[in-house]
């Protein structure tokens, strides 16, 4: 009789196993997921208003996708294993692309451009030229341990020890300016994204500086996968985001007119 | 006799040996110079700048960093310094004016000599009597010009400011009057000799036209009560409050403008890295710190009918509540 009970059990549980194989995918399919976003160039500090007119966006499509911007790159890296998709720069891409086996979906798009560049600005006292910059101090948004990487792979390809300045690394690409401005600093590297935004909303902040070193063009912050279940459904979210006014909106927050495929990242 | 000779010989080559190939590390360890920073208690204030400082100049050869917190006590921090009596450090970093009077008074006495030093996080620097040709620093306060920049991008028709201070900020005032002739900025003023005077100056200000208030660091003005009593007034009347630290924000202040802690830090290694390079310390001027912090709160901004969503690209943080307001 215990014996027949017992067979019982083992019966159950192996048609519970055996109708996982059925019932595991569909759930998972609905399951949250992750979008980790860092763009440190025009999102600004406003996380939780950024957060709600995601969700809104993301509701109405009627997915289910956590969005999770994040302030700081040290903070984005430790949290990108976890990610399904990333909102990222392309420096950062290039970082850690491979590690974590990323591929680029799509990239952002604004008045028909795709990509940015990076500057050395000079302030009124500052050097007149980038072979001047030696000694001076130069602001810059810190970019914690990449920094050196990103700043020799934008104008110093001679190696870790091609620039000679000093980094006064500021916490928002305004302040670089703001100090390169006011002389409190000789130069100021910002990209150009962060440029025209001070120079739209604060042109007096940028009337003294002289750009006097300009790097090679970079694709625009992109959308990348991390694995995720279901790129095509992502892909097309993205790209279809101007046709509501929420994801008008969430276009807005990014400062952005919409979502393109580029095919050489 | 002569294997004994040549066994002592042999003994002598060894350790001759072993000293040559000990000579490189004993002038590495001889060209090892230290930079002391010295805490004045543990506050973020100072504990910040000090780890910005050290990772500012991680990539620098034969530095070390030592960072250590003298707890606001004169005998912990002569503990401090004799630990250095025999390798005095190259520069002392000294965060807060406890530990900067520490550099430039005890530490000539526990070390031997003077030890150049950069000091930050220091209120009112210019009342502590420091030596010009033996130290300079970073000033604690945000440039006017930075402070009115940042507003603008809340308040873009930022003409008249009214403000309320003592005789404690007067020079903080004179020199937004004079920063704010340059920029377009007409400061209104009104002075007080002691906080129970801060109502009626309210008053005072709540009938002039002005675009928003600012509530400078002044003791004598910013009081518990006198805080709420400004809030109150600004958010009936709809004026933008700019505050000086993010308590002030929390509690209901639009924006606060105060120094970047971390910047303060990675300001101070390059002071330093010039220093260690040579730099005459009399020729290094007073720094203003660079950068900031900068806050807002949007549930400020909705009571008195501002949006931030287009200023807060130029935030660092939005907070999104008042303490103590449901």
């Amino acid at each position: 009789m215990l014996k027949l009970r017992f067979s019982k059990i083992i019966v159950g549980v192996f048609l519970f196993c055996f109708s996982m194989f059925f019932w595991l995918p569909a759930v998972s399919a609905t399951a949250s997921e992750l979008i980790l976003v860092y763009e440190p160039y025009t999102l600004g500090a406003d996380m939780a208003g950024l957060v709600r007119t995601a969700d809104s966006f993301f509701d109405q499509t009627q997915n289910s996708i956590e969005f999770q911007p994040v302030a700081e790159v040290g903070q984005f890296l430790e949290m990108l294993p976890e990610a399904d998709y990333v909102v990222m720069p392309p420096w950062v891409y290039r970082q850690v692309g491979d590690e974590y086996d990323i591929e680029p979906l799509l990239v952002s798009e604004r008045n028909g451009q795709k990509e940015y560049n990076k500057f050395i600005l000079s302030g009124a006292n500052g050097p007149g030229t980038e072979d001047d910059l030696a000694g001076s101090e130069v602001g810059m948004m810190r970019l914690g341990d990449v920094t050196e990487a990103v700043l020799n792979e934008s104008f110093f390809a001679g190696g870790d020890d091609a620039y000679q300045f000093n980094i006064i690394d500021v916490s928002k690409p305004v302040d670089a300016v703001m100090a390169a401005s006011f002389g409190q600093v000789e130069a100021a590297i910002v990209n150009s994204i962060s440029f025209d935004l001070i120079s739209e909303e604060q042109p007096q902040l940028v009337d003294d500086l002289e750009i006097i070193a300009e790097s090679e063009a970079f694709s625009r912050p992109g959308l990348y996968s991390m694995g995720g279940s279901d790129e095509e459904r992502i892909i097309d979210i993205f790209m279809e985001m101007e046709g509501s006014s929420t994801g008008q909106e969430l276009l807005s927050r990014f400062q952005i007119d919409g979502w393109v495929i580029k095919n050489d990242f | 006799m002569i294997s004994k000779f040549f066994y002592g010989l042999a003994k002598t080559a060894f350790f001759a040996l072993i000293l040559t190939l000990m000579l490189p590390w004993q002038s590495y360890a001889n060209n090892q110079e230290t930079v002391l920073v010295l805490k004045s208690e543990d506050l973020r204030a100072y504990s910040e700048p000090a780890q910005a400082f050290e990772r500012s100049l991680e990539g620098r050869e034969n530095i070390s960093v030592e960072i250590r917190d003298i707890e606001l006590n004169l005998s912990q921090a002569r503990e401090i310094l004799r630990e250095y009596r025999d390798n005095p450090p190259a520069v002392i970093f000294a965060l807060g004016a406890h530990a900067a009077v520490v550099a430039m008074e005890t530490a000539p006495d526990e070390l031997g000599r003077e030890i150049p030093f950069v000091f930050a996080s220091v209120l009112e620097w210019e009342e502590y009597g420091f030596n010009t040709e033996n130290s300079t620093g970073i000033k604690a306060q945000v440039p006017v010009q930075t402070l009115f920049a940042q507003s603008r991008m809340v308040i873009p028709d930022l003409e008249r400011l009214g403000l309320i201070y003592s005789p404690e900020s007067e020079a903080r005032v004179t020199e937004a009057k004079a920063v704010g002739e340059e920029m377009g900025v007409e400061i209104v003023a009104r002075r007080v000799e002691e906080p129970a005077e801060v109502e009626a100056a309210v008053e005072y200000l709540s009938n002039l036209e002005t675009d928003a208030w600012w509530l400078p660091a002044d003791p004598t003005v910013v009081t518990v009560d006198n805080f709420h009593y400004v809030r109150e007034q600004a958010w009936n009347l709809d004026k933008p409050l700019i505050v000086y630290s993010e308590s002030f924000v929390r509690a209901g202040g639009l924006v606060s403008v105060s120094i970047n802690y971390h910047t303060v830090g990675s300001q101070a290694a390059a002071v330093v890295s010039d220093i260690l390079d040579g730099a005459e310390v009399s020729e290094l001027k007073m720094a203003e710190p660079v950068g900031t912090e900068f806050l807002g709160n949007s549930r400020v901004a909705s009571t008195i009918g501002l949006d931030l969503t287009d200023s807060a690209r130029f935030m660092d943080r939005v907070l999104d509540e008042i303490e103590g307001v449901e």
